[in-house]
């Protein structure tokens, strides 16, 4: 689309004006050239001002109220926390490493980190003079204590699997720790740019306040109050440790509203100034001359999955190829999504250099009835068969997918029965593995090797839906030695093959990837759609008085 | 009247301790628990993890353990403390109550002022053009739901005026007129099907109450119309219209949920709902039987109003 490609720039110039990287009349040159409209273009020049006030030492301004469509809950720091959780809570804390806007590892707390050369120990090496909310500065003993109690995290907490490698936490000097592996790990980078698990807390926090709702940390705003099912409310942290990336608001709540109606319906009126919607009313929203729309990918691949625990036709690859070659995922990217999503693969497009190529995606997934059927007949299910497939209710789209498969996979004779559940029991029945197939999305991770985990035979998952169903030598090979090296070329080379054996064998059936789209008020300035699922362009956004 | 109130007082201890038993166990019917829901569906925890944090808990003791545990600790005043949240459940509760009392109560009342004239007038004049269109108007707001007209109405002010209710609920205490600007829409949005239902009440009951010998005798008396239908004929045609409000002040205590959801005004039906979905049982337990306590209490109220209405009814 000619308008998504002309955002890119757009957003590159917005970005310049918010660094004060350009002068004002480069920027009136620049958005000119870009054919931006004068209203575009005067936000650009007030955004500029406030810009350049900000670099000159000016204080952070104004307030912004940015929709969350479901509660936090809890604000708990650590444990296996959910997204909504992460959404209300991201702005406090920081940890050692994070992510740039492509997913490359950049320094946080953190200046500097070295790896083992056999990723067995990292030792990083803390910024000087960072201050927490209480006034507390940063030392090594705080990052002990933060790991410690990742490891092992108060209710209602639950250990989470992507730290199992970490056996100790040592302190070497007030600025240098090292973490040291029970085996080589070269995941451990990653999960903590990711930032989601190992946020850095003051020491001995966790025993003076209630980390389900209070919470200290080194991020660019600090906590104010959360009420739940209501707001959170915070005010910006004027010694931030960053000046580059110090916070522009002033003061940023986040307000439940679970309707997407009436969350459009506040965006339009100023009540709010941003939020998530589906790609639907995003569209309706993008003649508004106050809003602007973003999109972007976002780490959510669709999929179904087999069990095949029991004694099922579908253990059989010949089936599962037929399945595979049936299911039009055109269909669901135009159908369910508007024409706004992309093919995936285990690990889903714009994950890094990650994950196979579309055009590769394309050839794994061409349709072929004939062939199907063909398939079929030499497994001796030319007749089908009748499964249920289990589908979370809410949001609509995992059951909207579910009924395109179930009308495409009518043509090779299999019978299928949508059974949408309410997220609690499909959350059950998923990680317990009863069901036979199953309609959901996987999330966001800190290393390829958790987007395949559940392929590789004795893991948990793998137990539970595969069993004794199915199981690939060639992956589980290549599942260890990745995680066994740090030659990033090999790792990259063992991800694809992984992933090509994983479509060509059609263990799940991996359909699309959507879009992510945001609606921003034009007043809100910097907002980005993150591949992370979070918003950490409110971090840096700034606001100008309408 | 003091006994009276006394025994249905007396008759609440029974009524809640079934509903809390019925409560406790239907909750635990409902497939998965907490601990599933806090792993997801997107889980790579392993089965010892979340044994460990059921057992934390208090959720893998047997079902009875767990009641007579629970019911201890309410009676000894303590409802406990939610399982995602980590806040005390009477606090919780305590915030959203005056949100779900005042939506409930301003509805009921913008339905009352209007529907009640409406019905009297309906059933003065009936079959004229005026009573038709009552009842065509009545039909409507009948068969529109509340969710529906909240979202029109807010498609509506937001698209027209720009405007839509502040989100963040003010205290009617701090700002009454600030908080009136914010709660009129969504207690409008309830209103309207209460006001339908009311209104159809009133005339029913005015009808059949115009028709009664008292009536024919004060008219006969030669009372001014206005005496005999406002005096008469309306204070006797209330008592099932009374007992209609007292039902629907009832059950908006929960089934506003809706309408809080709408307006993002975190209510005791809203702060139920989610508690459901999270499966944060001891906040669902606690609410429902708030819940039913004020039922009861307000059926309590309806009663002793009737008594107030129709002395008969004390003397029996």
């Amino acid at each position: 689309m000619a308008t998504m490609a002309q955002h890119d720039t757009s957003v590159s110039l917005l970005n310049d004006v918010l660094r004060g990287r350009v002068t004002r009349r480069g920027l009136l040159a620049r958005a000119t050239a870009l054919g931006l409209g004068t209203a575009a273009i005067g936000t650009l020049v007030r955004l500029h001002d406030t810009a350049a006030r900000a670099q000159s030492g000016g204080t952070p301004t104004g307030s912004v109220t940015w929709a969350l469509p479901s509660d936090p809950a809890n604000l708990i720091p650590f444990g296996g926390v959910s997204t909504s959780n992460m959404w209300g809570k991201e702005f406090m804390y920081d940890s050692l490493l994070a992510w740039d806007r492509d997913l490359n590892i950049v320094p946080a707390l953190a200046e500097s980190w070295e790896a083992a050369p056999d990723a067995t120990s990292y030792t990083f090496k803390l910024r000087q003079g960072v201050t927490f909310h209480n006034g507390k500065t940063l030392t090594a003993a705080d990052v002990k204590y933060s790991f410690e109690t990742a490891l092992n995290p108060p209710e209602p907490g639950i250990k989470v699997a992507f730290l199992e490698n970490v056996a100790s936490i040592e302190v070497v000097d007030d600025l240098t720790v090292t973490i040291n592996m029970s085996k080589p790990d070269p995941t451990l980078p990653g999960v903590i740019a990711w930032q989601r698990y190992t946020p850095i807390v003051p020491e001995g926090s966790g025993d003076e306040i209630n980390w389900l709702s209070e919470g200290i940390g080194t991020g660019p705003f600090r906590l104010v109050e959360y009420i739940s099912n209501d707001r959170v409310v915070y005010t910006a942290f004027e010694e931030y440790w960053d000046p580059a990336s110090a916070p522009c608001i002033q003061e940023l709540t986040l307000k439940i509203l679970n309707d997407e109606q009436a969350t459009v319906a506040a965006l339009r009126a100023g009540e709010i100034d941003g939020g998530t919607f589906s790609a639907d009313v995003a569209r309706t929203l993008e003649n508004n001359d106050e809003i602007e729309v973003l999109r972007g990918l976002f780490a959510a691949p669709r999929v179904i999955h087999f069990n095949t625990v029991n004694d099922v036709p579908w253990r059989d690859v010949r089936v599962r190829q037929a399945i595979n070659k049936v299911v039009d995922r055109q269909e669901i990217i135009d159908k369910v999504y508007g024409g706004e999503a992309e093919l995936t693969g285990a690990i889903p497009p714009g994950y890094g250099d990650w994950p196979l190529s579309a055009d590769e995606l394309a050839q794994l997934y061409a349709t072929d009835v004939e062939a199907a059927q063909a398939l079929m007949a030499e497994a001796g299910y030319a007749d089908g068969f009748s499964v249920t497939l289990q589908a979370i209710a809410a949001p609509r789209e995992y059951t909207q997918i579910a009924e395109v498969v179930r009308e495409q996979l009518k043509q090779i004779n299999i019978d299928v029965t949508v059974e949408p559940l309410e997220i609690g029991t499909f959350a059950k029945n998923i990680g317990e593995g009863s069901f036979e197939w199953a309609s959901t999305g996987r999330g966001m991770r800190g290393d390829p090797s958790g987007f395949v985990v559940d392929f590789r035979s004795g893991t948990t998952l793998h137990v539970a839906w595969f069993g004794d169903g199915w199981k690939n030598d060639e992956i589980d090979a290549a599942y260890d030695e990745a995680l066994a090296t740090t030659d990033v070329a090999r790792r990259h080379e063992l991800y694809r093959r992984i992933q090509q054996i994983i479509a060509e064998d059609a263990v799940n059936l991996y359909t699309v990837q959507p879009y992510k789209f945001q609606a921003v008020r034009r007043r809100l300035s910097g907002m980005y759609v993150a591949y992370t699922d979070f918003n950490p362009g409110l971090r840096t956004a700034c606001v100008t008085e309408e | 009247m003091g006994l009276f109130i006394l025994r249905r007082l007396l008759m609440l201890i029974p009524t809640l301790l079934g509903m809390s038993v019925l409560i406790f166990l239907m909750l635990r019917l409902l497939p998965g628990d907490i601990v599933d829901i806090i792993v997801g569906a997107d889980p790579q925890a392993d089965s010892a993890a979340r044994q460990r944090l059921r057992e934390a808990m208090g959720l893998d003791d047997p079902i009875p353990v767990q009641y007579v545990r629970w019911l201890g600790d309410l009676l000894r005043g303590d409802p406990g403390v939610s399982l995602r949240s980590g806040k005390p459940v009477g606090q919780i509760l305590w915030q959203s109550l005056p949100i779900t009392v005042e939506l409930a109560v301003l509805a009921v009342l913008m339905a009352t002022v209007v529907a009640i004239p409406l019905g009297v007038i309906s059933a003065v004049k009936r079959d004229t053009g005026m009573d038709f269109g009552a009842r065509v108007a009545g039909l409507i707001g009948l068969s529109l739901p509340n969710f529906w007209i909240a979202t029109l109405l807010l498609l509506f002010t937001s698209t027209q005026f720009g405007w839509v209710p502040k989100t963040r609920y003010i205290s009617l205490f701090d700002d009454p007129l600030g908080n009136l600007k914010q709660m009129w829409l969504p207690a409008a949005a309830i209103a309207v099907q209460l006001m339908a239902i009311e209104m159809r009440m009133t005339r029913t009951t005015m009808l059949e109450v115009l028709n009664q010998d008292y009536i024919r005798t004060a008219r006969a008396k030669g009372l001014r119309d206005q005496v005999v239908v406002y005096r008469h004929a309306l204070r006797n045609a209330l008592i099932p219209v009374i007992t209609v409000i007292g039902f629907q002040l009832g059950a908006l205590m929960g089934s506003s949920a809706i309408i809080e959801v709408i307006f993002g005004l975190n209510g005791v039906g809203y702060t139920l709902l989610q508690a459901i979905f999270n499966r944060d049982y001891p906040l669902v337990q606690a609410a429902v039987l708030y819940l039913a306590i004020v039922f009861v209490l307000i059926n309590l109220v309806v009663d002793v109003l009737y008594a107030v209405l129709d002395p008969r009814i004390k003397q029996a």
